[in-house]
């Protein structure tokens, strides 16, 4: 089910009744918030909760493995496996790399195969067809489970975790399960990091419903950002655009491409926004994952504030392990660009997110030689810009990403071409564009920069009025959100990660 | 792996106030509860009008139950009077959007463009005129966008050459492309690129995501389409429809499923209703099938509307083009991976619906192969040939109407060879169009050669039947087919025929039995010997038993016809290709030995391949050269590539006469352009090949496609030594081309000064005004235009002198005062000064009284 449609409003209510009345049975609770995320995912296709749990199961073996492997370690945390576990762990070498390779290799075959197959089998055999050599391979039409990625990555991040002592373990395959298939997450969700949502899992579940003010405003913004802007600017602008560029001149593309950026903020925030919400309602705490990312001064702060656990993924199981910035600086360019070489290809399987990649590869080194640069030069990094600096540095920023982002949208590289060249052509009349439009998008990044703000009055609001009442405001809220819906509700942009 | 420092720091779980989870739950049912009254109408429309959830009885009656309560709380009501607030908000003014949506830069003639038929060549308007002149004038780089009034003189006759096909269809200007998501997304984006690429057409497109004719109250087609129609007045609407129409229609109060007969009554008259509108104001209709799916279910419901939409099309008298077969393998079943151009790729996108950027572009461009045989459609790319579909009814074949398809080069404007490209068993007329259109647009081209893919019965035969009285196909072929192609296409008595298996068949055989009419034959994979097919009930049925009837069979078998009698074969240019895996090898085989021992010229060829499309489509361009070589279009197709032509343009002409001018050659011959060896040779600066030409009594006044002469020629490429001798020899100076313009306009327009001044001095008219209203002064680069006015400002000098000079002399009486010290010659007394002496007034007087082409 898409979020915001009357269907998943219902099954959420239930699974939200439900969930607090068993909330005493833990198990029962943790059962019942399992099935019902499987069933959530099994709504899309009935093979998908199969596959989930099959990584799951190899993921949480290969995590108790390598806690198995430190059992002598000292430093460790963690308690170590037992009775009939423990005796189908001795089975196996005892070598922590072992169940880390593993569990790493389990989890990017099934990623590889299940995502990039298409696009191995086609490059391969363009590859082979330009040295007059025929590959093959077969084209299969291999079906992406929704959230594969994700998932993946998320119980990557929890071996990973084990294996360097940092993580929580899981106290038993129910809690391992859950965390990777509860539902608010499961599909579109910030990569939860076990220390993250594991210890609310394994501990009491709260008495009483946290901070409901704060996922009512999480869900209302996050239904404003989904429903009525995302939806308009794709279907008013951006999509069509995108798809056809040489039917628009070139300042309605520049407004396209500003649209977009207001677009896939709005959409991805606006899910995180309700993932949270929601998960916050059923009583756990999800981490952030936007933190007014467009309101950024350089590229460096650009990925602490964007889809901020992929981001800090990438930090954490790829950039530290290459070695970071620890060595010279041209190992650091280095480990930069495997870096965003891996995080643009995760998008999807096709060179536009690796060009993706790759211009974000770029910008960060560029960043990075300029703060070496600077350090160098013995200037203070500390220093506090003047205003116009900042605003220069904010402009430049947004445009390095909004031109990246042109390539993310693309159709293929090919329209890509179609668009820069279009957009060069510097024409001004064309189809037009509405004024809706316009500000739909100055109000997406606009929510950037006074975002907080209204969150907090929201809040404020709220706090004041009393228990009773506040049903009331909640049907306004959804009243004034109906009325402005669009036609349709477009599906999310990452939906086929 | 170095030391880790683990940076990750782990959210902070502090909340700041905590509420009574019953409160909470309970506050959200009774939010929930409310807003599903309040959207009670589309909560039962998503519920009741999804048939997937229609079979789930718990959640009908409740949302039954809930627009019930809304109704009677009167919240309905309120619901819609909000949503025409929200509404008119929304609808705010547009910015920088174009003038006018129906100006574009071809410039539109007008929607009363549409009937060709009665438009024959020298009635053209101004944008068929633009169309025939942009091909060959290559030398003017785009001024003038609209087509100006035409020049007086004989400026019409460029454009009055060009053939235009007179078949009736309609020549679309303004296309209007609507439909759900495929239009919105990518086929809808690679049709619209496809029909751009065609002369003066524009496309407006627009595609809604989930959308049909099934929900109006989703969005409302029929009016969306009279308020595009009343915008943009297209005359051409092609809709795609149907892929979200496979739900229940809500008719009233009753809920109709889908394919149950009251369903498809009011589907029938929904889509009666749209095609007229679509139809509405005099446009053409077209109707797009739907595709196969990779979901079985959904791919038998695409059948069903399918047949809908092509009966509610053929009654309402739109056009239905199937894609059913584009997205579909050979058995019928949905084609995952298609290989196109080269490339192996998936059709579809991840849903197994929407097709993929592969699967688009396969799927347009075979799509917009079939608008061309309902429409006359022209690309903008030169090298692509006209398509143009021709329709006869034939008496031979009891009245049937036999269309045929024909492939003409753009720009023809002179008769060109023929060829008949003949399909095979169980094949059509556009057998070859869907396999290999854009071929043979090409190869048309390439060879200024006209194509022709007649329609000759699936079981025909090509053959005169004794039996079945109404399938005379071979006297349909000579005495129906041949004059109407004669009378229709730019075709003179040049003729070949080729084809494919009963094709090829039929290609020999009527090239032998009629070898006046035809001038090569060719076949491929063809079945050379109906002998061996005697037991196929389809030739028994044509030409009775084979025991009884054997002269028959023999006298319609290639092979046959050979054997009782080669003289009927010697001097027929006759090419047999054949695959190695095909079935008829082996006959094609016997008949290549059988001409061999003959003595019989001929062609064979054998290659990979069998009896399949692949392999006719990869020896079609090898058919295709042989007829055009065989046809002699060669000698006057390709441009200055004849021996004639080649010399003069590489200035050897008069040292190679004696190899490439035979002593009866028409030195005046003309190449594909029209152009003269005089029009190449003075435009590369050639003098002395010039001279060699004009001294043998060439046209100098000769006109070139462009209606330029060879001082045109000269000018526009600034050869003055070639310009001098043309002027010498008394080339007409003000002659005019296509454009208006003479020589003086062109050497003023490339700047070269020299030229010009010769052609001043000659006595030019640098008065004159060409197509565009310019004088020669007025054209040219900024750098010279200084000069050029100088020289004309000389000429105006030299021509008021001139007046002045002869006012004197006209003035002066006998007797009267002469200069002093001037002694009266003989014969110079008064009285007798009637005629200038011949050499007085020839360096003054160089151009023609006449000033145009003597």
């Amino acid at each position: 089910m898409l979020f915001p449609t009357a269907q998943f409003a219902l099954f959420f209510l239930i699974v939200l009744s439900i969930s607090w009345l068993v909330r005493r049975k833990r198990v029962y609770q943790k059962l019942f918030l399992l099935a019902v995320s499987y069933f959530f995912y099994g709504w899309w296709d009935w093979r998908f909760p199969i596959l989930l749990l099959v990584s799951s199961l190899l993921d949480y073996i290969c995590g108790e493995g390598i806690v198995w492997c430190r059992r002598s370690d000292p430093e460790r945390t963690q308690p170590v496996p037992e009775g009939a576990m423990a005796r189908f762990l001795s089975a196996f070498p005892d070598d922590k790399r072992f169940w880390l390779l593993a569990s790493i290799f389990f989890n990017v075959a099934l990623l590889g195969f299940f995502k990039y197959y298409n696009f191995f089998q086609e490059n391969l055999t363009a590859l082979a067809g330009f040295f007059g050599l025929q590959a093959h391979l077969a084209v299969l039409e291999v079906i992406l489970p929704l959230g594969i990625s994700f998932y993946t990555f998320q119980s990557l991040a929890y071996t990973f975790d084990l294996y360097f002592g940092h993580g929580d373990k899981a106290a038993s395959l129910l809690d391992f399960l859950l965390f990777l298939a509860f539902f608010p997450q499961l599909l579109l969700g910030p990569i939860c990091r076990s220390r993250d949502l594991l210890p609310q899992l394994m501990r009491e579940h709260p008495e009483k419903v946290p901070d409901l003010t704060r996922a009512i405003s999480l869900i209302g913004s996050g239904l404003f950002k989904k429903v009525f802007l995302a939806t308009f600017l794709g279907t008013h602008l951006v999509n069509d655009a995108f798809v056809a560029p040489e039917n628009y001149s070139s300042l309605e593309l520049l407004v396209a491409i500003y649209a977009y950026t207001a677009m896939i903020y709005c959409d991805f925030s606006g899910y995180t926004d309700l993932a949270r919400g929601t998960g916050l309602l059923l009583g756990f705490h999800l981490p952030e994952n936007f933190n007014a990312p467009l309101a950024s001064t350089n590229i460096g702060e650009f990925w602490r504030r964007w889809h901020m656990s992929y981001s800090r993924w990438l930090r954490d199981y790829i950039y530290f392990p290459l070695g970071g910035s620890k060595g010279n600086p041209l190992r650091t360019y280095f480990n930069l660009f495997v870096t965003f070489l891996v995080g643009g290809l995760w998008h999807g399987a096709h060179w536009k997110f690796v060009i993706w990649g790759i211009i974000h590869a770029f910008a960060l080194i560029g960043y990075k030689a300029s703060l070496d640069l600077r350090r160098y030069l013995g200037w203070d990094l500390k220093k506090v810009h003047p205003w116009w600096y900042l605003l220069c540095s904010w402009f430049v920023t947004f445009h390095i990403c909004a031109l990246a982002r042109v390539f993310f949208r693309s159709v293929d590289m090919e329209t890509a071409g179609m668009f820069f060249s279009r957009l060069a052509e510097l024409s001004v009349y064309g189809r037009g564009i509405e004024l809706m439009l316009l500000l739909a998008t100055a109000l997406g990044i606009g929510l950037n920069f006074f975002g907080r703000h209204i969150r907090v009055a929201f809040e404020w609001a709220h706090d004041r009025v009393p228990a009773f009442l506040r049903p009331v405001a909640w049907i306004l809220v959804a009243w004034l959100l109906v009325t402005v819906k669009p036609a349709d509700v477009a599906p999310y942009i990452y939906f086929a990660f | 792996m170095g030391r880790y420092v683990d940076k990750y720091r782990p959210i902070e779980i502090e909340p700041k106030t905590v509420s009574n989870p019953l409160a909470c739950v309970l506050g959200l049912w009774i939010a929930f509860a409310v807003m599903c009254l309040y959207g009670a109408d589309s909560l039962y429309a998503d519920v009741a009008l999804d048939d997937r959830v229609r079979g789930r009885s718990i959640l009908l009656p409740l949302v039954e139950a809930n627009r019930l309560a809304a109704d009677t709380l009167g919240l309905t009501d309120l619901n819609a009077r909000l949503g025409w607030v929200a509404q008119s908000i929304g609808s705010t003014p547009v910015f920088l959007a174009e003038e006018d949506l129906l100006a574009s830069a071809t410039g539109d003639a007008g929607p009363g463009d549409s009937s060709p038929s009665d438009a024959g060549p020298s009635d053209a308007g101004p944008g068929d005129a633009g169309s025939g002149d942009a091909g060959p004038d290559v030398t003017a780089p785009g001024d003038g966008a609209a087509q100006p009034p035409e020049p007086p003189e004989k400026a019409a006759s460029a454009s009055a050459g060009v053939w235009q096909p007179e078949n009736g269809l309609p020549v679309p200007k303004r296309v209007l492309l609507i439909g759900a998501s495929s239009i919105q997304y990518y086929l809808g984006a690679d049709l619209e690129r496809k029909l751009e690429g065609f002369e003066g057409l524009r496309v407006h497109r627009l595609g809604k995501l989930s959308t049909g004719l099934t929900r109006p109250d989703v969005f409302d087609w029929p009016a969306k389409l009279t308020e595009l129609k009343k915008k943009l007045e297209p005359d051409l609407v092609i809709a795609l429809f149907g892929g979200n129409d496979c739900q229940p229609i809500k008719a009233g109060d009753k809920v109709l499923d889908f394919a149950t007969a009251g369903w498809n009554a009011v589907y029938r008259e929904r889509l009666g209703r749209f095609i007229e509108l679509m139809k509405a104001g005099g446009s053409s209709a077209v109707i797009l099938g739907l595709p196969t799916m990779r979901s079985k279910r959904f791919s038998s419901r695409l059948k069903k509307l399918n047949a809908l939409l092509s009966e509610g099309a053929r009654q309402h008298g739109a056009i239905f083009v199937s894609t059913w077969d584009l997205s579909s393998d050979s058995q019928g079943r949905y084609l995952k991976t298609l290989n196109y151009k080269g490339k192996t790729a998936l059709m579809r996108l991840k849903d197994g619906i929407h097709y993929s950027r592969h699967g688009s572009q396969y799927v347009s461009e075979k799509l917009v192969a079939r608008l061309q045989r309902h429409f006359n459609l022209v690309s903008r790319q030169r090298e692509l040939a006209l398509a143009a579909r021709f329709e006869l009814v034939s008496k031979a074949r009891g009245g049937e109407r036999t269309p045929y398809l024909a492939f003409v080069p753009q720009g023809t404007r002179a008769e060109l060879p023929v060829l008949f490209l003949l399909h095979g068993r169980d094949g059509s007329y556009t057998d070859w169009s869907e396999h290999a259109h854009e071929k043979l647009q090409r190869l048309s081209s390439e060879h200024q050669l006209v194509i022709v893919a007649p329609d000759g019965r699936p079981r025909g035969w090509y053959l005169d039947s004794p039996v079945e009285l109404d399938s005379m196909i071979e006297s349909w072929f000579f005495q129906e087919l041949l004059p109407h192609t004669m009378n229709k296409l730019p075709v003179g008595a040049l003729r070949g025929i080729a084809g494919l298996s009963m094709g090829g068949h039929g290609a020999l055989v009527l090239a032998l039995r009629h070898r006046g009419q035809i001038r090569s034959a060719s076949s491929m994979s063809g079945v050379l010997d109906l002998s061996a097919l005697r037991t196929r009930k389809d030739l028994v049925r044509l030409l009775g038993p084979w025991k009884k009837h054997r002269s028959r069979w023999e006298s319609v078998s290639a092979l046959q016809i050979v054997r009782s009698g080669p003289a009927t074969a010697r001097g027929l240019p006759m090419l047999v290709t054949v695959g190695r895996k095909d079935r008829f090898l082996k006959v094609n085989r016997t008949f290549h030995r059988l001409l061999a021992a003959r003595g019989i010229a001929h062609v064979y060829r054998e290659s990979a391949g069998g009896h399949s499309w692949s392999h006719w489509t990869s020896v079609l361009d090898g058919h295709v050269a042989f007829h055009a070589q065989k046809l002699g279009a060669g000698d006057i197709a390709h441009a200055a590539r004849s021996p004639l032509h080649l010399a003069a343009e590489l200035g050897q002409l008069d040292k190679l006469a004696h190899l490439v001018a035979r002593p009866d050659m028409d030195l005046d011959a003309r190449n594909a352009d029209n152009d003269t060896p005089l029009h190449l040779a003075a435009g590369r600066g050639h003098t002395k090949v010039a001279a060699w030409l004009i001294d043998r009594k060439v046209d100098i006044a000769a006109r070139n496609a462009t209606g330029a002469t060879a001082l045109h020629e000269a000018a526009r490429q600034g050869q003055v030594a070639t310009l001098r001798l043309l002027i010498r020899k008394k080339a007409p100076l003000d002659a005019r081309d296509a454009r208006g313009r003479t020589a003086l306009h062109w050497a003023a327009r490339y700047g070269f000064t020299e030229a010009a001044e010769w052609l001043l001095i000659a006595g030019a008219d640098y008065t004159l005004r060409d197509a565009d209203g310019k004088r020669a002064g007025e054209l040219g680069p900024i750098f010279t235009r200084g000069r050029i006015e100088q020289l004309i400002e000389q000429a105006k000098k030299r021509q008021a002198a001139k007046k002045k000079r002869r006012r004197p002399r006209k003035k002066t009486r006998p007797g009267s005062r002469r200069t002093p010290g001037t002694k009266l010659k003989p014969g110079q007394g008064p009285g007798k000064r009637t005629k200038p002496k011949p050499g007085e007034r020839a360096e003054l007087d160089g151009k023609s009284k006449t000033g145009s082409a003597d």
